[in-house]
């Protein structure tokens, strides 16, 4: 097509020409998108910590400095819910804490005695009987304290669902709330070029070359407000991710700190703001443009 | 060639109107005629039968080869494009300038950048207005906007140019200038319908009228002009 240069400067021309609109246009999608992007990314760091979680379905027996270890150890055993057991002795528990807190090393070393019980690694079976295992685990005589993630994960799911429904509302609202602001400006832009429109009708252009500069007005907002949304993401996201790296460190074994950086997600979610942003602008544009343009 | 065979226009708004009765047309290529007629003769009407804004209620209509009452929707810009329109509010697009207006019809109907460099100084050349090429149509007079006009809808090289009472927005001196332009078109081989209220210059010139009254055809012969005698 030769003209096809001249219709996409048509279309930017538009956006320029309807500037007030176009900025309630690219708003009106940035934040949408970019409370949908950000919304999904922690929908992704939920089941990242959901699986570390899952990982580690193992339950902490701790038992009373007096109790029986070898009888303990049976009953846990010959519990229907228990898959493995391994026995970490009150030695082995502070090597392995000294390990795991390895720059805090200092506070181990004139310890006046072994605050480290000794403790059973119980594996369970079935994940979601994490906490009947852990009720009757803590019923068995000298047994001391039973601890399992059960609460942490219930949180993280609790937060996922959340984070879907939220996400999954604020696509169908704000993506509605986008689709008729894109509407509008093409509307207006319609408006301030009827006159070219009635001519162009006159002299015989298709509905196509009427139709494209408003399409490529109505992508061109949606492209920027994709820019936009990635920026912004990129920016909130990196210093979430940064604060819970440096104030969550310690809970590196229930994997918080292996939520997703940002490197990793950078030009796919690029992408598909882009995508999304060209997406709601064509949409909003065919909206208008079959009601108020017909050719 | 134009032609309309027992064309009926009724309108239902309104209670009903008859805008055309039955009305009979041929125009053969290369012919030069007036439309004249009162307010609701039907002259708008037939227009735009022409230019397929409307279809006519019983009967056919032929322009230029294309059959309007049978023509698909996406086959009219390509009908279109064959005819050349020009009006009394001139419809110049007020932000580009004359060049660009003229262009425009080239755009919109895919013209390669080549064909649209020469063609369109060509057409500002003959209608006086090639020192006017980057005036944007605000500083224009009125006799040259209309110039503009008749530029963009010879730009094209159509067929046919219809000409819906070009001189009703200018100074009555100019008027002459106009049909004296649309007539050296006309001499280049190119079908013109003018539709005027304006009987001194029907006089003037003379050829073929077609008069209406009340939708029907009542006068359609060739009249002497005094310009002729001149």
């Amino acid at each position: 097509m030769n003209n096809f240069s001249y219709l996409i400067r048509q279309g930017i021309k538009s956006v320029w020409r309807n500037r007030f609109m176009s900025f309630a246009g690219f708003c009106v999608l940035t934040v949408s998108m970019l409370l949908v992007g950000l919304s999904g990314l922690i929908m992704i760091d939920c089941e990242i910590i959901l699986q570390n979680v899952s990982e580690q379905n193992e339950i902490s027996v701790y038992l009373n400095d007096d109790a029986d270890i070898d009888a303990v150890g049976e009953e846990i055993k010959a519990s229907s819910l228990t898959a493995s057991v391994r026995y970490i002795s009150p030695e082995d528990g502070l090597k392995q804490m000294v390990e795991n807190y390895e720059e805090q090393k200092v506070l181990f070393d004139n310890l006046p005695y072994n605050p480290v019980p000794p403790t059973y690694m119980v594996t369970i079976k079935d994940l979601d009987r994490l906490k009947d295992a852990s009720a009757s685990f803590a019923q068995i005589d000298g047994v001391y304290k039973v601890n399992a993630p059960m609460d942490f994960a219930g949180f993280i799911r609790d937060l996922r669902t959340a984070f879907t429904i939220v996400g999954l509302v604020l696509i169908i609202a704000l993506g509605t709330v986008s689709v008729i602001v894109i509407a509008n400006t093409t509307r207006l832009s319609v408006f301030a070029r009827r006159k070219e429109i009635a001519i162009m009708r006159v002299v015989g252009a298709t509905n196509l070359f009427v139709k494209t500069p408003f399409f490529v007005e109505g992508m061109f907002i949606g492209l920027i407000s994709g820019v936009a949304s990635w920026g912004i993401t990129k920016l909130i996201y990196e210093r979430l991710y940064e604060m819970i790296y440096t104030n969550f460190r310690e809970w590196t074994a229930l994997g918080i700190t292996n939520i997703l950086p940002f490197s990793t997600v950078n030009w796919y979610l690029l992408g598909a703001y882009c995508v999304l942003g060209a997406l709601l602008g064509a949409i909003g544009t065919v909206v208008s443009t079959g009601k108020y343009l017909k050719v | 060639m134009v032609e309309l065979k027992n064309v009926d226009v009724h309108f239902k708004d309104g209670g009903g109107v008859d805008a055309l009765n039955g009305i009979n047309i041929r125009i053969d290529d290369g012919e030069f005629v007036f439309i004249i007629g009162d307010s609701g003769a039907g002259k708008s009407t037939l227009l735009k039968l022409l230019t397929r804004e409307i279809l006519p209620t019983s009967g056919r209509v032929f322009v230029n080869g294309y059959n309007l009452a049978k023509i698909k929707n996406k086959k009219i810009p390509y009908f279109r494009r064959s005819i050349g329109m020009i009006f009394q509010d001139f419809r110049l697009i007020p932000d580009l300038n004359v060049y660009e207006n003229v262009a425009f019809v080239l755009r919109v109907t895919n013209r390669p950048k080549r064909e649209i460099r020469h063609r369109v100084p060509y057409v500002l050349n003959l209608v006086k207005l090639a020192d006017r090429a980057k005036m944007f149509p605000d500083k224009l007079s009125g006799g040259e906007m209309q110039r503009v006009a008749i530029a963009r809808a010879f730009a094209s090289n159509p067929g046919l140019i219809i000409a819906d009472e070009p001189t009703a927005n200018i100074d009555p001196a100019l008027s002459y200038d106009i049909v004296k332009l649309l007539k050296e078109i006309n001499k280049c081989g190119t079908t013109v319908i003018m539709v005027t209220h304006e009987h001194s210059l029907v006089e003037y010139f003379g050829g073929r009228i077609i008069s209406l009254k009340a939708g029907d055809v009542v006068f359609d012969d060739y009249i002497g002009g005094t310009a002729e005698d001149e």
